[in-house]
């Protein structure tokens, strides 16, 4: 869209009208006057337009620049609660706690679920291991009983095999996250 | 270039641009024109937290028949500028680190 001069700084007031009047007002005269200083370095009202660009692109910088520095605008002061530029954890105070609790209750569970899968699946290797060891036995004194002893041997083993690679990642994940939890209690987030 | 280290090394450039005199808009763009072309709305975010971090103040003064608005850089403003002039060595070495690396 092609714009004059002076509906470029209307479309400009129009996209800067959810500022306070005051900044609206600062950003109108700036652009004036810009507009006017170029007029008389001899630019044309067409080019002068062309070079500020879109107006929705100029007001959207006006606002965010505002917005990122409204925590410091006094009028801008707003009791803790409501203000939406505070830094999330003031806000998020409860949350974490609530989250801190529930980790450190749960961390002990965790833990000791860990310990019980570790000690399944180490008996299961050395029980079916001392199975198939018990079956050899058997086999060269007597030959009853040896096809049971193997079979309970091999499923067991085979179990504590199944077993080994799913619980020795989950610890490992385990153990990262509780570290990084502990680190995180220690720096106090 | 990252936009918040850009932003930072803008505002390092207009304070630079005002020590030597005080100015207005058009003419510190003009002035800054061949070492970093700005926009008008680049130049307006960098002058209001220039004002708001009191590094520069700003007056207006007639000419030519009509009201310019003229900032003038402030002894914050001129203590910001030497902080960074007495940093460019530490500046310097990350860059050639970087570049170094980047070959």
């Amino acid at each position: 869209m092609m714009y004059t001069r002076s509906e470029w700084l209307a479309a400009l007031k129009d996209e800067t009208k959810s500022l306070p009047k005051e900044e609206q007002q600062r950003a109108f005269a700036y652009y004036n006057e810009m507009f006017e200083d170029k007029f008389e370095q001899g630019m044309t009202e067409r080019d002068i337009v062309l070079s500020f660009g879109d107006p929705k692109i100029a007001a959207k910088a006006i606002i965010d620049e505002y917005l990122e520095s409204a925590p410091q605008a006094p009028e801008q002061k707003k009791t803790e609660e409501e203000n939406p530029y505070l830094p999330k954890r003031a806000q998020n105070d409860d949350t974490t706690a609530i989250a801190l609790l529930a980790g450190i209750a749960l961390w002990p569970l965790a833990v000791c679920a860990c310990l019980v899968a570790f000690i399944l699946t180490l008996g299961a290797l050395i029980g079916g291991g001392v199975c198939i060891a018990e079956a050899v036995h058997i086999g060269t004194t007597s030959t009853t009983n040896v096809t049971s002893f193997i079979g309970l041997g091999v499923f067991a083993m085979g179990f504590g095999v199944a077993l080994f690679y799913p619980v020795s990642y989950g610890s490992k994940k385990m153990f990262t996250a509780l570290k990084k939890f502990l680190r995180e209690i220690k720096e106090g987030k | 270039m990252d936009i918040q280290l850009k932003k930072g090394l803008l505002e390092i450039c207009v304070l630079s641009a005002l020590k030597k005199e005080e100015s207005y808009g058009y003419k510190i763009i003009n002035d800054l024109r061949n070492v970093v072309p700005l926009s008008e709305s680049t130049l307006y975010t960098i002058l209001k937290r220039l004002e708001s971090e009191k590094c520069l103040t700003t007056f207006t003064k007639e000419e030519s028949g009509r009201l310019r608005k003229y900032y003038r850089i402030t002894q914050a403003g001129k203590d910001k500028l030497q902080e960074f002039i007495d940093g460019q060595e530490e500046f310097i070495t990350i860059m050639q680190y970087i570049t170094r690396r980047e070959e």
